[in-house]
């Protein structure tokens, strides 16, 4: 547009209307303005809707470093997570999977040499459908088996812990839970890979007091610190049922031993979680590093 | 090689890399995909969330989503950045409804901007946040001031010392530029 067009007359103050900058005021007023003002009008016409966009633009701030790590992370430890079933997922494992992602084989690189883009590789149908192979559904009596054997053993050990729990903690006995510790995939990639720790529990009146090791941790830089967290048996990345335990920090060993007290039960919190946070909103961002299940 | 052509080859070099990921071959083709969205996702994530930690969060959930989702994605229906983007503003939607993601400000003094209605808008955003960081430095701090701060064109030219028609100038000149940027790729705004 040349410089002498209407839209470059306008009034200053038909830029503060198209960038959402003008005062209440002001913008009562302008309408009336707007109507008799040509240059202005051309100007609203010129830039409005681009204006709009404008107003709603992101600011300019670059991911930190240790994101893409992170992120990596994240996604390679859900990778081990769909191709690796746990012991404690939900008890139906005909539902499991049924929902469980199934990673195809990998298939192999193009030629070194071959600088052209591939067509896109065809994907592989998933095995029941590619080999044709015979889907033998069992009888619905033995299908039913397996899931009464999974009650009869879940009712087994309600009647178990209704028993043993009364004894251990009304008899004046006391009740121990151990928490082994492993390392993640995520700990592995960022060569944390030989931590290894071991919390126990005990109760303390209305609440558990944890003592809990670990090892090989790298030291944090900065004010970052190692947080722990309980988690129920239905948390999820997405929908998170956890509760901070703590945070603490390592020696130069990497090993550390540090007592907690709280009111998580950990048969109902079942699962452990260690990661590194450094200040933000309290919530867990960081990768879980260690991870262990109540025995 | 004219710029259809370079657009294409790009298009079919990032659906190569998510059909790698969904054959099973994650780390290399995430990394890269990463490093080719990842800014612009944390941006998305830090206006629509309002918290660079909450920022953060969406982009891990959006890498994850992608895994996924990777074995459905189809190169005819759109682009691994749009597809990327349908996933960050969903990562995005859940993050905003959980109790523990809202800020610990009153509501009054603290409101979250709208959900952008769809992909185009936010891919749209994202191409403008980049074109006025390629801006020539005079336009740039004008527009700086009045889209990031929020000055009026008066109060700018007072902070620059400059008359005010040449804030206007340089204000609608710098919207010009950022509209060619976008004009690239279809965005016919008047």
């Amino acid at each position: 547009m040349p410089p002498d067009s209407k839209a470059d007359l306008a009034h200053p103050e038909a830029a503060d209307w198209v960038l959402g900058t003008m005062g209440p005021a002001q913008a009562e007023d302008f309408p009336s303005h707007l109507a008799d003002c040509p240059h202005c009008r051309a100007a609203v016409a010129e830039f409005g809707e681009l204006g709009q966009l404008l107003q709603h633009l992101p600011p300019a701030a670059e991911p930190p470093p240790g994101l893409e790590d992170r992120t990596i992370a994240s996604v390679l430890a859900a990778a081990a997570e769909y191709s690796t079933p746990t012991a404690d997922r939900d008890s139906d494992p005909e539902d499991q999977a049924a929902t469980r992602i199934q990673l195809r084989p990998q298939i192999p690189p193009p030629p070194a040499d071959d600088t052209q883009i591939q067509p896109t590789p065809q994907i592989p149908p998933p095995p029941a459908d590619d080999t044709g192979a015979e889907v033998t559904r069992l009888p619905v009596w033995r299908r039913y088996q397996g899931r009464l054997a999974v009650v009869a053993a879940v009712a087994a050990a309600i009647i178990a812990a209704a028993v043993a729990i009364p004894l251990s903690l009304g008899g004046g006995g006391t009740t121990t839970v151990v928490i082994p510790l492993h390392a993640t995939t995520a700990a592995k990639l960022i060569g944390d890979g030989a931590a290894s720790g071991k919390a126990t529990a005990q109760p303390a009146g209305q609440s558990w007091t944890f003592n809990m090791t670990v090892h090989g941790l790298k030291v944090l830089p900065g004010n970052e610190v190692y947080e722990c967290w309980y988690a129920t048996s239905g948390s999820t990345k997405l929908h998170p049922q956890l509760i901070s335990g703590g945070t603490f920090i390592v020696d130069n060993s990497g090993s550390t031993t540090v007592t907690m007290t709280t009111g998580v039960d950990p048969r109902q919190f079942r699962t452990m979680e260690i990661t590194a946070e450094s200040p933000g909103t309290g919530a867990l961002k960081g990768a879980v590093l260690l991870i262990g299940q109540t025995l | 090689m004219s710029l259809d052509d370079a657009e294409t080859q790009l298009a079919a070099q990032e659906a190569q890399l998510v059909d790698q990921i969904a054959e099973g071959n994650i780390e290399e083709p995430m990394r890269e995909l990463y490093r080719r969205y990842a800014k612009n996702l944390y941006r998305y994530g830090l206006h629509i969330l309002g918290d660079e930690g909450l920022a953060e969060e969406m982009v891990q959930e959006s890498f994850v989503r992608l895994l996924r989702s990777a074995g459905r994605f189809d190169a005819g229906r759109g682009s691994v950045g749009a597809f990327l983007i349908v996933i960050a503003r969903s990562a995005a939607a859940d993050i905003r409804k959980r109790p523990s993601s809202r800020l610990l400000l009153p509501v009054e003094d603290f409101q979250l901007p709208p959900l952008p209605d769809s992909t185009d808008q936010i891919l749209d955003s994202l191409i403008l946040r980049e074109a006025l960081d390629k801006l020539s430095s005079a336009h740039a701090e004008v527009l700086r001031l009045t889209l990031e701060e929020g000055f009026t064109q008066a109060e700018v030219a007072e902070r620059l010392g400059l008359a005010i028609g040449t804030v206007k100038s340089r204000t609608f000149n710098g919207v010009r530029a950022l509209r060619s940027a976008l004009g690239e790729r279809g965005f016919n705004a008047a």
